[in-house]
C-alpha cells in the first residue's frame, strides 16, 4: 500500500462514527481512530504500537482471546454481541459505562508485505438496545393487561348469568303471583262492592296492571344486547310488525327497497313500539309511511303518519323513561334497542300534520343485498 | 457425483470438530452447559429437491439462519439454519431471559447471530487446515424465510452441499438445526482432492 493511499484510508477511518482498531497477528495494535480515541479516552498515541489486551483488558479472557483466535485461523469475521459482551471497550470515565452497550465485529484481512490483520469495528448500540427493552417492557405490560381483562370479562360473564337467572327466576315468581292477586282481585270486583272500597278495588287493578308492565319491561330490557345483532330486511319487518287488530284501519306503505340493517333482535319490538304509537297516539291516524333516503356514510329512514303529531313542548321528552300517556316506556325501549347497533332516532314532525321518526343507521350497519 | 467414503468421513470429521470447539466457547459465553452433536452429514448435488430429501428435512416458512459467505479457494457460504421458534428458545435459553418470548428482537437476532457466529467460524476455522491461502469473508447475516432458498439465492452458482444435523443441548432441552454448506464444484473438487492428499499422508 503506497503511503498516499494509506494517508487516505485513515483520515477516511477516522470520520466515521464508528470505533475502529487494526491489529496484526501478533495483537499489536496500528491503527486507532478518532472515535475510538474519543470514547475511550485513549489516543491515537497511546494505543498505537501497543498490544491489543494491555489496552483493552477483556481480550486477556480466555473466551474473548479464544474468538480473536479463530478470526487469525480462517474461521472468518467474529461478532461479539452487546448481550454476552455490553462494553468491552470501557469508556473515557468509570461512570459513562454504565448503561451502555456496543458491538463488535472482528474481521480478518491481509496487507500486503504486512500479512494478517484485523479490523475491529465497534458500535455504539445504547440507543437501539434500550429501545428494545422498552418494546419488550410495553409487549410484556399488554400482555398483562389482556390477560387481566380476559380474566375481568370471564368474572363479568359469570356474573351476569348469575342475575340474569336471578332476574328470570323473580319475574317468573312474581308474574305468578301477580296472576292469583289479580284473580282475587277480578272475583272482589265481579262482586260489585260499590262505594269507596269499589273505587280503591279498581285502583288496585290499575296498579296490579302497572306491576306486569314494568315486569314486562324488566324481561324485554334484560334481552337486550344479550343475543348477537343480526341483518334485517326493514321492509318486512314493517310488513310483519304491522298486523293484528290495532292496524286494521290502517294503510302502512313501505319503501325502503331491499334495505337491510344490523340490529338486535328485539328490533321487531322496536318497529311495533313505532307502528303502535303512530296508530295509539295519533289519534285519527289512517297512514303510515315508512321510505329509506341514502346518504354518503348513513342511510336514515323515516317513519312518519298522519296522525296529530307530537305536541312542541313535549318533543324533547318523549324518549325518556316514564314519559308518555300510557307505559312510558315504549319509545325509551325503542331508543335503547336501536342504540346498540348504533342507531339513533330522532322526531322531526309537524305538530297537527302527523308524528315523523327519523332513523340513522350508521355506515357499516346497513347493506343493500344485490347491490353493488 | 461419486464420493469416496474417505472424503465424506474426512468432512464429517471436519464439522465434528469445528463443532466441538464451538460447544466450548458457547459454554463460556453463556455459563450455560451446552452439547452440541453432529449426529449425520450428508453431500449431495444441490438442488432444491436434494437439499430437502439429504436429511429428510423440511423447509418451513420461517427458519432463522445465520448465514456466513465466503470466496477464494472455497467460494460459498455456511449457515446455521434453525426452525423459527426453535431459534427463540436456543436464544432464551441461553441468555435466561424470563417469560415466554414469541418473536425475535433486534436483541435475541444479535445474540443468535453471535452464536451462530461461533459455530460457524469454529467450523471454518477447522476446515482452514485444509487451504493454502485465507478466504476472504463477508459479515456474518441473519435470515428469516425458507433457508434452501435463501441459501441459493446469492450471486456465485453453488453446485454442492454438505448438509450437517446439528443439536444443542441445554438444561435438558434439545434444539434441533442444521449446518449447511454450499459451495461451487471447483471448490468443493479442490476439498475432496486435499483431503485425500492428507489421508494418504497419513495425517
Amino acid at each position: 500500500m503506497t503511503s498516499d493511499y494509506a494517508s487516505i484510508i485513515s483520515q477516511s477511518l477516522n470520520t466515521l462514527p464508528v470505533g475502529i482498531c487494526i491489529i496484526r497477528e501478533d495483537h499489536t495494535i496500528t491503527f486507532w481512530n478518532r472515535t475510538i480515541e474519543t470514547w475511550t479516552g485513549i489516543s491515537q498515541i497511546q494505543a498505537e504500537g501497543r498490544v491489543l489486551e494491555d489496552v483493552v483488558p477483556v481480550f486477556r479472557e480466555h473466551h474473548e482471546k479464544s474468538r480473536l483466535n479463530v478470526v487469525f485461523k480462517g474461521g472468518g469475521p467474529v461478532i461479539l454481541s452487546s448481550r454476552f459482551h455490553p462494553r468491552i471497550f470501557p469508556l473515557r470515565e468509570n461512570s459513562q459505562n454504565e448503561g451502555k452497550y456496543q458491538r463488535i465485529t472482528i474481521s480478518p484481512f491481509i496487507l500486503q508485505d504486512e500479512g494478517a490483520q484485523a479490523i475491529i469495528t465497534v458500535e455504539d448500540v445504547t440507543a437501539i438496545t434500550e429501545q428494545v427493552f422498552m418494546y419488550r417492557q410495553i409487549k410484556d405490560q399488554v400482555a398483562f393487561e389482556l390477560e387481566e381483562k380476559k380474566i375481568t370479562e370471564r368474572a363479568l360473564e359469570m356474573a351476569l348469568s348469575k342475575l340474569n337467572n336471578l332476574a328470570s327466576i323473580t319475574r317468573h315468581d312474581l308474574i305468578n303471583n301477580l296472576t292469583i292477586f289479580e284473580g282475587y282481585l277480578s272475583i272482589v270486583l265481579n262482586l260489585e262492592p260499590g262505594g269507596k272500597i269499589q273505587t280503591y278495588l279498581e285502583k288496585m287493578k290499575d296498579t296490579a296492571l302497572a306491576m306486569r308492565r314494568h315486569i314486562t319491561f324488566a324481561r324485554d330490557y334484560q334481552e337486550m344486547g344479550n343475543a348477537v345483532p343480526a341483518w334485517y330486511h326493514v321492509e318486512s319487518l314493517v310488513k310483519n310488525s304491522g298486523i293484528g287488530p290495532t292496524f286494521r284501519d290502517i294503510t302502512i306503505e313501505t319503501n325502503t327497497g331491499n334495505l337491510e340493517i344490523l340490529a338486535d333482535p328485539l328490533i321487531v319490538k322496536a318497529v311495533y313500539n313505532l307502528l303502535e304509537n303512530a296508530v295509539r297516539h295519533g289519534e285519527h291516524t289512517t297512514h303510515i309511511r315508512v321510505t329509506s333516503v341514502k346518504d354518503p356514510d348513513s342511510v336514515t329512514i323515516i317513519l312518519e303518519d298522519n296522525g296529530v303529531g307530537v305536541p312542541s313542548d313535549i318533543k324533547g321528552r318523549i324518549f325518556n323513561k316514564g314519559f308518555g300517556s300510557n307505559t312510558g316506556l315504549g319509545l325509551f325501549l325503542t331508543r335503547e334497542i336501536l342504540g346498540i347497533t348504533g342507531m339513533q332516532i330522532i322526531e322531526t314532525g309537524t305538530p297537527g300534520k302527523g308524528a315523523r321518526f327519523e332513523i340513522r343507521v350508521p355506515a357499516g350497519h346497513f347493506r343493500y343485498p344485490g347491490e353493488e | 457425483m461419486e464420493i469416496s467414503e474417505e472424503v465424506i468421513d474426512g468432512i464429517r470429521e471436519l464439522i465434528t470438530i469445528g463443532v466441538g470447539h464451538s460447544a466450548g466457547m458457547i459454554n463460556e459465553l453463556t455459563k450455560a452447559h451446552v452439547t452440541l452433536t453432529v449426529p449425520e452429514v450428508r453431500i449431495f448435488d444441490i438442488n432444491h429437491q436434494t437439499a430437502l430429501s439429504a436429511l429428510d428435512v423440511t423447509d418451513p416458512d420461517e427458519s432463522s439462519q445465520v448465514i456466513l459467505s465466503f470466496s477464494g479457494e472455497y467460494t460459498g457460504s455456511l449457515s446455521l439454519i434453525i426452525p423459527y421458534k426453535s431459534a427463540i428458545h436456543l436464544v432464551v435459553l441461553l441468555t435466561g431471559e424470563e417469560g415466554s418470548p414469541d418473536e425475535m428482537d433486534a436483541l435475541r437476532v444479535e445474540t443468535l447471530i453471535e452464536v451462530g457466529n461461533v459455530v460457524i467460524s469454529s467450523v471454518m476455522s477447522s476446515f482452514s487446515i485444509l487451504l493454502s491461502s485465507p478466504l476472504t469473508f463477508l459479515y456474518p447475516v441473519y435470515r428469516i424465510g425458507k433457508w434452501v432458498e435463501n441459501s441459493l439465492i446469492i450471486n456465485y452458482h453453488p453446485k454442492q452441499g454438505i448438509l450437517a444435523r446439528t443439536k444443542f443441548q441445554i438444561q435438558d432441552r434439545e434444539i434441533e438445526g442444521f449446518l449447511f454448506f454450499s459451495i461451487t464444484s471447483e471448490s468443493f473438487d479442490s476439498m475432496q482432492q486435499t483431503i485425500l492428499e492428507i489421508m494418504e499422508k497419513g495425517l
